[in-house]
């Protein structure tokens, strides 16, 4: 005979398994928006080395790309790690050792990154940049997803490994001075981040288990 | 025990609540102890609960004072958006919290168990 105790017990862990086993969903597809963000911010970034020429032709047109490219990383990476960090915060409370550093470090991190340009030169500049994102963007996915509570799923790790590819790809084509091969790669990376946001999207499964209303 | 019947009490005291005696409605109120603001499809999708079925619990919720629910416009179209009150997080809070107990008090039956088992083997 199940005691009261065993009974609010059991209820209690199967609508907490559920809350939890829902959030996953609604992070999944928050991270497929957030790869699909970062596929434009790809394509904008990448679009000026199809044709330098045409691009550099008045001043006003190469930063509006990159900075247009920052924009859009800026605002899918807010959102998602926004989320996250709601259900990090929930998470440390509930179930402390969690905590949410990678939203916060992001924003130091581009803030760094922007004052290094005043001291290292445009060759210099990109070789760290590509270094630098080749670690801390796979650390910053898989962070906020262990510290939120969401499995890693197929995308993810398609994602990361492509990024790193491209990031050493990139160095590679910076020493080599074959700069077509950066606008190759990143637009392959591009490219894929879309599909693994669309797969993100449209592959979340939730099916809820609260098949009675107890009304 | 004494951890027990705190948590049973604690228990007894927030299902005194009638707007809390139901399990779609204490599982809306974790999610939105999460999230702070859900939309209105999302805790349909949450509760696999039809529009009115679910209209009939969040109105529950909102007379109680543990949720708040405003609509607005969104282009041409209406959104309605559930956020949860300072009272629903309280409460929740302390449920969640009965829940952990009771689970942590069964783990120590459970190991007790276990050792007293092997001692006797």
């Amino acid at each position: 005979m199940i005691s009261e105790e065993q009974k609010y017990l059991k209820e209690g862990q199967s609508l907490i398994k559920t809350a939890f086993d829902f959030e996953d969903y609604i992070l999944r597809r928050s991270f497929g928006l957030y790869y699909i963000g970062w596929a434009v911010a790809f394509f904008l970034y990448t679009i000026p080395g199809l044709d330098y020429p045409l691009f550099t032709r008045y001043n006003w047109i190469l930063p509006l790309f990159y900075i247009s490219s920052s924009l859009v990383i800026m605002l899918f990476t807010g959102y998602v790690f926004s989320r996250a960090a709601r259900v990090s915060r929930f998470l440390k409370w509930f179930r402390p050792g969690r905590s949410l550093t990678a939203f916060i470090l992001f924003f130091v991190y581009i803030s760094i990154i922007v004052s290094l340009l005043a001291f290292f030169g445009f060759y210099s500049y990109f070789i760290l940049l590509y270094i630098f994102l080749g670690i801390y963007v796979p650390w910053a996915i898989f962070n906020t997803m262990w510290k939120s509570g969401t499995r890693i799923h197929i995308e993810t790790w398609v994602a990361v490994v492509t990024f790193v590819v491209a990031c050493a790809i990139s160095i590679a084509g910076i020493q080599a001075g074959l700069y077509y091969i950066l606008t190759i790669a990143w637009i392959v990376v591009a490219s894929i981040w879309f599909v693994c946001g669309v797969v993100g999207l449209y592959d979340s499964r939730y099916k809820s288990m609260m098949i009675n209303d107890d009304e | 025990m004494t951890s027990d019947s705190d948590s049973l009490k604690e228990l007894s005291s927030i299902f005194n609540d009638r707007a809390l005696k139901s399990s779609q409605r204490l599982l809306i109120l974790i999610c939105l102890s999460i999230n702070r603001k859900l939309g209105f499809t999302e805790l349909s999708k949450l509760t696999g609960l039809a529009k009115g079925s679910l209209g009939n619990h969040l109105l529950k919720l909102t007379l109680s004072g543990y949720i708040i629910v405003t609509e607005h416009s969104f282009f041409s179209s209406k959104r309605i958006t559930i956020k949860i009150t300072e009272k629903g997080i309280l409460t929740i809070r302390k449920y969640l919290l009965a829940i952990n107990e009771l689970e942590t008090t069964e783990k120590g039956e459970i190991t007790s168990t276990t050792s007293a088992d092997s001692d006797f083997n």
